[in-house]
């Protein structure tokens, strides 16, 4: 195992109850937003503008639902119950973005979902690679592998779709909607909960340097949006924050949650009633 | 796309994608094609290929000739050595 400048944490036993509680909410809110984006995915897999996206869309389910479970069963260590999470919570309950609540109508909708939200995702897991707590480190560095195809898919499209009118004004308007929620899930400037997790050596960098480096992947994609700059080589938002509603435990909106119809999928309703 | 299991193996052609740009050909071809854990895969656009000693070679010119035009061989007006396709 690597060696770790600070003492490493080889279970969320060893962990002091502050960092074991704000692990156990940053952990509970990637697996939800890896299970809600799985389903997004799917939601694609007939109906994507080609057969080779459709199938695209069923291996980024996938693997989204592959890294949620790897995240919920984690979460057995920080009180939870993982059968309960993944099948007995409310709508209330998720802490998933509100990005992901329903179906999306596009495809550059579902674009701004795979190429700004996804890569927002993997940005924040990034920052466990040299986490102290040494039960993630193989589990982030699987996971990260995968999500380089989805980034690669996201891009790829979205430069696609660049190259016309009509594909860049539609992918204006998705991307400037999911805008805030992404530049939001880092977490403001002095988040207490990132704060926390950085000092415990955690997470690697804050909340600032997060949200930076996810415009520096995002912005030369996007430049012609309107939505980043340059300033000094780096990619800077255009539009601020708006932290209007922002629920610093569920990582979103503070109201709403899934639909019913994604609750239903997320839980297994449907078929667990034949059990 | 080209792929082999093992680095001793040879690269072998294991099937075609299409894509509007390399990046997404790139990912269509990994998550497409994911019968076996792969060592390596490789793709090239078909315009890559030049054919060597048929002058309407399926692969490189785009697919089969139309139905009831007949094989390949019997449109190759000159069998061997012929003028290469355009990539």
């Amino acid at each position: 195992m690597t060696e770790t400048t600070k003492s490493g944490f080889k279970s969320a036993a060893e962990l002091p109850d502050d960092l074991h509680s704000h692990l156990g909410i940053l952990l509970l809110s990637l697996a939800d937003n890896k299970r809600m984006l799985g389903i997004r995915y799917s939601d694609w897999i007939l109906g994507a503008p080609s057969v080779e996206a459709g199938i695209a869309c069923s291996a980024m389910a996938q693997d989204e639902w592959g890294h949620g479970r790897i995240i919920y069963s984690m979460l057995k260590d920080f009180g939870h119950d993982p059968a309960a999470l993944e099948h007995e919570r409310t709508s209330e309950e998720y802490r998933s973005s509100e990005l992901l609540d329903c179906d999306v109508s596009s495809w550059p909708e579902l674009l701004a979902l795979n190429f700004l939200w996804d890569t927002a995702i993997s940005v924040q897991v990034e920052m466990l690679l040299e986490s102290c707590f040494e039960p993630i480190h193989y589990k982030v560095r699987k996971l990260l592998e995968e999500e380089r195809f989805h980034f690669d898919h996201g891009s790829g499209w979205t430069s696609r779709l660049m190259t016309s009118d009509e594909g860049k004004n539609a992918l204006g308007k998705a991307f400037a909607t999911a805008w805030n929620a992404c530049l939001r899930w880092f977490g403001p400037e002095n988040d207490p909960l990132i704060e926390a997790l950085v000092e415990g050596g955690i997470v690697s960098t804050n909340a600032d340097c997060a949200r930076m480096r996810w415009l520096n992947r995002v912005g030369p994609t996007v430049r012609d949006l309107g939505l980043v700059y340059t300033e000094n080589s780096e990619w800077v938002s255009e539009p601020t924050p708006d932290w209007n509603g922002w629920s610093p435990v569920r990582r979103r909106a503070s109201e709403g949650g899934p639909d019913a119809d994604s609750l239903a999928r997320a839980r297994g309703d449907r078929n667990r009633s034949l059990l | 796309m080209f792929a082999r299991k093992q680095r001793a193996d040879r690269f072998e052609h294991v099937g075609t994608i299409t894509a509007p740009n390399r990046k997404l050909a790139r990912v269509y071809a990994w998550q497409t094609y994911d019968e076996a854990k792969w060592f390596e895969m490789t793709v090239a656009p078909r315009t890559a290929f030049s054919a060597v000693n048929l002058t309407q070679a399926p692969f490189t010119l785009g697919g089969a000739p139309p139905m009831g035009q007949g094989s390949v061989a019997d449109n190759d007006s000159t069998p061997g050595y012929g003028t290469p396709a355009e990539s």
